[in-house]
């Protein structure tokens, strides 16, 4: 595929928050998450019930959801295609939390947070403000080794993004999906972040966990001043969840602010990726490992 | 919002029947003997072939999208059930656009846009069509349409384009595939 142009306009930066998060938690999962004698039945009911566990922990205060969506990179295709695993898979989701995931998406990636912000958007110019539970599940049930990393993204790291976020409709230009090919994939999400942050000046930047190497090769492309610290050694690259784990990592240290804006980013493996200025709540929850 | 037009279609051949083509179905590289093993696991017999690879898979599901937008207009809205991921292969570019949803469970999102809209919002479920051996599913295509002229039916707009496939319309109990993996909406009348 070649490089193409982004599926939105270059963003002005904008005054109306678009995107406010109201809660934001992460928890690492076990690697492997079950032993290889369990039936994928059980292994669909233990991660369904740790994905439930998770949002009845974190969004059970936050107020009536309109949205609830899950994303993933590594979701077994079993609790991603209609069969009864999937159906297993959503049950234990519902016994936790009270309620099934109204969709899930494991096509986009690390992506797949962008594409589901941009669709929520969709329905909100049609309804109004929409609050969605959104949660990034990143954990192989089947424990193959090529999740565990390899030397395109290094050493992986497995676990579940809460989140809940205000879809505001009015808000434009504040999200940027776009594509490229596999090869020139870093030098577009660089091009994209330094078209994104020029009209953003100070915004702190979340980029995806790299090793060294293609953390520089990123890094190339853009100012760096205010991108925040790498946590790649501690956590891996954590799939879809690296922005928001990288944005929990500047909330403990202190540097990034209940209240204030910034921007995350992921790319995909094939090459897609996703920009997006979001605003922190000023009664903002976050959690990382169970820690408020 | 007009009632919908459902079809399921059973896809038959693969694509490039009796051409020579790369068996490479780009599915997750098994690295390690335990691999193997673990992938047996959840093996399980299933008479349906597997019809297609990941490549052709992705074929189908762009050149449908543009037959719907060639033929009920470009501002349809598509949600598309599909089975991934497929490794080291993009989306083809037209099913990122923002009329696209790609994802598993989507029917009450389609109900959802057919009763907003005016215009047409089609839903489809192709992820039960076998890219391998490890995959369950059967070949069935199905597809509901809203908001779309009633004449012709909607088997007419797909059957010549999936001629290649072999496809037949298949019969199945009134409505089943458009509600059985969707237990939110069986109340819902299609």
């Amino acid at each position: 595929m070649s490089n193409s142009q982004p599926f939105a306009s270059t963003p002005s930066l904008g005054t109306v928050p678009a995107f406010r998060v109201h809660t934001l938690a992460y928890r690492r999962t076990e690697t492997p998450f079950v032993s290889h004698q369990v039936s994928l039945e059980d292994a669909a009911l233990a991660l369904g019930q740790r994905v439930g566990d998770e949002a009845c922990r974190y969004a059970s205060d936050a107020g009536p959801i309109d949205d609830y969506v899950v994303s993933s990179t590594v979701l077994s295709q079993f609790l991603a295609d209609g069969s009864p695993h999937a159906g297993y898979f959503q049950e234990a989701i519902a016994t936790q939390y009270g309620r099934r995931p109204d969709w899930v998406t494991n096509a986009y990636e690390c992506t797949g947070w962008g594409f589901i912000l941009r669709y929520i958007q969709g329905k909100a110019q049609f309804s109004g403000r929409r609050r969605l539970l959104l949660q990034i599940v990143d954990t192989d049930i089947h424990n193959f080794t090529y999740w565990l990393g390899n030397n395109r993204w290094g050493n992986s790291g497995f676990g579940i993004c809460t989140l809940v976020i205000d879809v505001i409709p009015e808000a434009k230009n504040m999200l940027v999906i776009g594509t490229s090919s596999q090869a020139n994939a870093l030098l577009q999400l660089g091009r994209n972040l330094r078209s994104f942050t020029e009209s953003r000046p100070g915004l702190g930047i979340a980029v995806p966990f790299f090793p060294e190497m293609s953390r520089r090769a990123l890094f190339k492309c853009f100012d760096t001043s205010s991108v925040h610290a790498d946590h790649y050694q501690r956590f891996g690259h954590s799939f879809g969840s690296d922005p928001w784990l990288s944005l929990l990592g500047e909330l403990g240290a202190g540097s990034a602010h209940t209240g204030s804006d910034c921007i995350v980013s992921s790319l995909a493996m094939n090459g897609y990726f996703s920009i997006a200025q979001i605003t922190l709540a000023p009664d903002l929850h976050y959690a990382l490992e169970g820690e408020m | 919002m007009k009632s919908a037009q459902t079809c399921s279609l059973l896809l038959q051949r693969n694509p490039d029947y009796n051409l020579a083509i790369p068996c490479s179905a780009r599915n997750l590289p098994l690295l390690e003997t335990q691999d193997y093993a673990r992938r047996s696991v959840y093996a399980h017999d299933n008479p349906a072939p597997v019809l297609v690879n990941n490549q052709q898979y992705y074929t189908l599901l762009s050149t449908l999208a543009q037959y719907i937008w060639d033929s009920c207009g470009e501002q349809t809205l598509l949600l598309a059930q599909v089975r991934m991921p497929s490794i080291d292969l993009a989306l083809p570019k037209n099913l990122l656009d923002p009329r696209v949803t790609m994802g598993a469970h989507l029917w009450n999102e389609a109900l959802f846009w057919a009763r907003q809209l005016q215009t047409p919002v089609v839903w489809i479920s192709a992820e039960q069509i076998r890219r391998d051996l490890w995959d369950g599913g059967d070949n069935l295509l199905h597809i509901a349409a809203w908001n779309t002229a009633q004449t012709p039916a909607i088997t007419e707009w797909f059957l010549p384009d999936l001629d290649y496939f072999a496809a037949q319309v298949h019969t199945s109990p009134v409505h089943e595939p458009f509600t059985t993996s969707q237990p939110k909406c069986t109340h819902v009348q299609v």
